[in-house]
């Protein structure tokens, strides 16, 4: 473990410089014992691939207390314990007019239209972070088959809920914005929503899958998130 | 809660939007800080108007509003100068002024930096999205609804606290920030700097660069002598600050400011002291930049400096030793 200043107000502390389930877990941990330990002058942490980057007010403390703290909390930490994982459950309606580079990407990759949904909803994805826009997961796990360069020319807009692949990454829109993901459908569910409680619908450390569902269907869980009705279906560890 | 309507926006300005300190404790789901662009000139005019620090006031970009005013009450503009004018009259900056019913506030355009601020007696009141009342245009969250200010808008003010109003306090000159077309931010090493070659770091410590026409509240592109890598500039995407410096693949640097994305991908290889941050976001698309290095104890002690100035007034307006 490193720790470095990212400026004058925030800190970085690095672990290994890898994308991989085991590193992430711990940059969670201590984002979860820094929470409990609460030390003053922290104003917030930001979890991310392999590091976690702290924010604290210097007027209140000092760098190099903040950085033999963290060390402090740190070496105190829990056994890694296998940290249950919950799976989320995300409905997709694919192809049809959601996905407008379906087919494109199919023929791309050499597989039928059936093939790329098939893969696409057959993995589970591990939620390493959020960022880039509010409620944006950053998810691992992609087949192979399915990687695909990103646009060259970025869209102006699009839609909250595309679901989309660029490179070796796959991930949902959390909010309308510019993008050149290759969009091969759209879930109707909102990824953020800042009058929640939890405005974030998914927490990192977990795991994603995505359902297909028929146009139909995506009509009748679109009306029923609008009533504010709808919770999508969460699975918790050893439950089948 | 105390809501009075204080004035009316007839003409929006080139981008208006309301701002307080910023949206804490929200980045880890990807939720921009926001928050005022030169957080000092927002503080500054709310503590000439006896206002928390924190309190909410407007930005103006460049071509600031026109608004009236529904209540006698105190102002204070600050940051760049915008040449405000109330009732055509031109008004000073960095200093609190009594409007009356009826009075109009204009601004004539940009004479030095590129944005000012409005702070009103009592603060802007909006609802709090998420902590803040800062307003993040891209997610339609915070400030008026999500977004800048319209013609017609009408903003409403908090409570004041100030007792019997002043007429007029100015800030000694000495506090007043000068805002340079040619300037000079000071830096910290970020985490990658050591990615740079030897020739690079010392290139990027001793050339201008100049601010593009992409310049807005997100960040600052600049661009001057290309600067390379030991291998590739890109990183496995990681936290970055106010006031990072990336360097994109391209070799150009980028000064993230208030609505930055939470994380990124490039290689953070400076970071702008949080004393430096208000120069910064007053640059004009062409001005130059020199980046300058210090220890990060250096920063924190000029922070501090700078935080001292803004407690002295803040102190003094509330203690009455300042009318």
């Amino acid at each position: 473990m490193d720790i470095v200043p990212i400026g004058d107000q925030a800190l970085s502390v690095q672990f290994e410089n890898v994308i991989s389930p085991s590193v992430n877990r711990k940059v969670h941990r201590l984002y979860e014992a820094l929470k409990k330990e609460q030390p003053a002058g922290i104003r917030e942490c930001v979890p991310s691939y392999r590091a976690l980057t702290v924010y604290y007010d210097p007027l209140q403390v000092q760098y190099e207390y903040l950085h033999d703290l963290i060390h402090h909390v740190f070496l105190r930490m829990d056994e890694e314990s296998e940290a249950s994982m919950n799976t989320y459950y995300l409905p997709v309606c694919y192809g049809a007019s959601f996905g407008q580079d379906i087919e494109r990407l199919a023929s791309e990759n050499e597989l039928s239209v059936d093939e790329v949904v098939e893969l696409h909803s057959s993995s589970s994805y591990f939620i390493y972070m959020l960022g880039f826009t509010p409620g944006f997961p950053y998810l691992g796990g992609l087949d192979e088959r399915l990687h695909t360069p990103r646009l060259e020319t970025p869209r102006a807009k699009v839609e909250a809920g595309s679901v989309g692949i660029a490179d070796a990454q796959t991930g949902v829109y959390s909010i309308d914005s510019p993008g050149g993901w290759n969009i091969i459908g759209k879930t109707p569910v909102s990824l953020f929503n800042a009058a929640n409680d939890e405005p974030a619908l998914l927490t990192p450390g977990h795991l994603l899958r995505f359902e297909p569902v028929e146009y139909k269907e995506y009509i009748e869980i679109e009306k029923s998130v609008n009533r504010g009705e709808y919770s999508i279906r969460v699975e918790e560890e050893g439950e089948t | 809660m105390n809501k009075t309507p204080v004035c009316t926006v007839q003409k929006a300005g080139l981008f208006t939007t309301i701002q307080d300190t910023g949206r804490i404790g929200y980045q880890h789901l990807g939720v921009p800080a926001s928050g005022a662009m030169d957080m000092y000139a927002l503080q500054m005019g709310n503590a000439l108007c006896g206002n928390d620090l924190s309190a909410a006031g407007l930005e103006l970009t460049l071509m600031g509003p026109a608004l009236t005013f529904h209540e006698e009450t105190v102002i204070a503009v600050t940051g760049g100068n915008l040449q405000p004018q109330v009732n055509k009259e031109p008004i000073p900056m960095w200093a609190t002024r009594k409007v009356y019913v009826g009075d109009e506030l204009a601004f004539k355009g940009p004479a030095h930096g590129a944005r000012a601020y409005l702070c009103v007696a009592g603060g802007l009141e909006v609802p709090m999205v998420l902590g803040s009342r800062s307003t993040y245009t891209k997610a339609g969250i915070g400030g008026m609804e999500g977004r800048e200010l319209e013609g017609g808008d009408v903003l409403y003010r908090g409570t004041v606290h100030d007792g019997p109003r002043p007429f007029e306090r100015r800030l000694p000159k000495a506090s007043v920030p000068v805002y340079e077309k040619q300037q000079t931010l000071r830096v910290v090493a970020g985490p990658e700097f050591d990615t740079l070659t030897a020739e690079a770091g010392s290139r990027l410590l001793r050339e201008a660069y100049v601010v593009t026409q992409e310049a807005d509240r997100m960040g600052i592109r600049l661009e001057g002598p290309e600067v390379s890598f030991h291998h590739t500039g890109d990183i496995i995407s990681d936290g970055v600050a106010f006031g990072t410096v990336q360097l994109a693949s391209d070799g150009q640097p980028m000064i993230l400011m208030a609505d930055r994305q939470t994380t990124g991908g490039y290689a953070r290889v400076l970071n702008v002291i949080s004393a430096d941050l208000s120069k910064a976001a007053q640059l004009q698309p062409n001005a130059s930049v020199m980046f300058v290095q210090v220890t990060l104890e250096e920063a924190q002690i000029a922070f501090r400096q700078l935080h001292r100035s803004l407690e002295d007034v803040y102190f003094a307006v509330k203690n009455k030793k300042w009318r």
